[in-house]
């Protein structure tokens, strides 16, 4: 498997950890929109990174689960961390029980898998009805901008590659239309219950090609039904 | 602010539609109609429906097939007079999608294709059509893809979040259409996710529409709402 986060040495990465750590406008919408919804609440998080959005929910939920697929991540996470429920494992393959989380969370992670189908069956299967699934991720107009091949197709399946700090960093993302993130599966598995776009701040977690500005994530919060 | 919308000349740029464009458009439009036609039912027999901008009347007769009764709304007169000669049997009507001439809880289908982006703020639309629809009632409409009015934007540094007007080059230049730009949040507003169930959505490529620098992206999309 592709990992998601390619480097050359290890500057790179005390750089990648610089960027996670900036407080951006997604972290900052993806909290206040999370705050009430984790408050006493067991959740799941999809994706550990640095570590640092797992910290703020541990401050107000009751119990917080965190998957990272990457072991090098899971590594540094959880030197931070320093906690057993921080775990590796892939986001289809969920080691938990049916029903038991109140709140699944995603922040820039999901377009890191290839199994966006596999990812929503588990995130459905894991969660309590009436529980909450709230994600942000790369907005599918960004990816089409962010391809590499000419001419570009949006409905291409391909990995594009976003650049942050002029190419200094480089991931590996699998591109997703917006008709794959709402799919019928997903409306027969949730109700939508908030979609937002925009950017994030000062175009550290993304380019904006040709001079452009277009959305840079999208946000949803759902409702499993 | 919003401004004054379905301006004259906004309205009658579509009637070349009628008398230039029904042939060339019979191929293309085929595509993207008959993927409208599939979110209907089979049988649609004592169902009250509106074609909400429904132009010269192409879609009426395929619900009097179905066996709906039928009523069409368009801006442009020029337009309704055709539909109204075309299709005796539809009822139709020359009124905006702002202010829908019908009281609440009157179709069982509201049915639009490309018409919704030609407003400007399609928020009073949804809530026109959620006042018309009766309770479980459904909305199914195709309209312009936000991606494809983001590219349409005629200059460099385009800007999605920016309120413009955007040419849409159509039928291999043969026709060109100005539209007002429009993002997915105000499609996916707040008022949508609260008042309707989302049942389906689906974007497509265009064959009819421009394709910017040899490009693919979806030129339309498709979107299946019910009135909760």
């Amino acid at each position: 498997m592709k990992k998601h986060f390619s480097y050359k040495n290890k500057s790179q990465v005390k750089k990648y950890l610089e960027v996670l750590q900036q407080f951006s406008d997604s972290k900052k919408i993806f909290y206040n929109q999370t705050r009430f919804e984790i408050e006493n609440k067991i959740v799941l998080e999809l994706g550990t990174r640095n570590g640092d959005d797992l910290m703020y929910y541990k401050k107000y939920a009751k119990e917080v689960h965190s998957v990272e697929p990457d072991e090098n991540m899971y590594s540094i996470a959880q030197k931070v961390v320093q906690d057993d429920k921080l775990i590796i494992a892939d986001f289809h393959t969920l080691p938990y029980k049916d029903n038991t989380f109140d709140v699944v969370v995603s922040r820039y992670t999901i377009p890191s898998s290839p199994h966006l189908v596999e990812i929503y069956k588990e995130v459905s299967r894991v969660l309590k009805p009436g529980g909450a699934f709230i994600f942000l991720a790369n907005h599918p107009f960004r990816q089409y901008y962010e391809q590499q091949t000419f001419p570009k197709d949006y409905f291409k399946k391909q990995v594009v590659h976003p650049k942050l700090f002029e190419g200094l960093i480089v991931l590996n993302e699998y591109m997703y239309t917006l008709s794959e993130y709402f799919s019928d599966y997903f409306f027969s598995q949730f109700q939508l219950e908030y979609y937002t776009e925009n950017n994030d701040s000062d175009d550290l977690e993304s380019e904006q090609m040709n001079g452009d500005t277009y959305p840079c994530f999208f946000f949803v919060k759902a409702r499993k039904l | 602010m919003v401004k004054k919308t379905n301006k004259k000349e906004d309205i009658t740029q579509y009637n070349d539609f009628a008398d230039k464009f029904s042939d060339i458009q019979a191929q293309d439009i085929q595509n993207y109609r008959q993927r409208m036609y599939n979110q209907l039912p089979k049988d649609m027999t004592g169902l009250t429906v509106l074609d909400m901008g429904c132009g010269y009347g192409i879609d009426l007769p395929h619900f009097l097939s179905l066996g709906a009764n039928i009523y069409g709304l368009d801006a442009s007169e020029e337009l309704i007079a055709i539909a109204k000669k075309n299709t005796p049997k539809a009822h139709v009507v020359n009124a905006s999608f702002q202010k829908i001439p019908f009281s609440e809880n009157t179709f069982d289908w509201v049915y639009s294709n490309y018409a919704l982006q030609t407003v400007e703020d399609v928020d009073v639309v949804f809530q026109e059509v959620h006042r018309i629809l009766k309770p479980k009632g459904h909305f199914v409409y195709l309209a312009t893809h936000p991606l494809r009015q983001l590219l349409e934007k005629n200059k460099q540094g385009k800007d999605y979040y920016k309120k413009e007007v955007v040419n849409s080059v159509l039928f291999d230049g043969k026709m060109t259409i100005k539209e007002p730009a429009h993002m997915m949040t105000e499609y996916l507003n707040n008022f949508v996710i609260r008042n309707f169930n989302i049942i389906h959505y689906e974007e497509h490529f265009d064959p009819s529409a421009e394709k910017i620098r040899g490009q693919t992206y979806p030129g339309f999309m498709l979107f299946h709402l019910m009135k909760r």
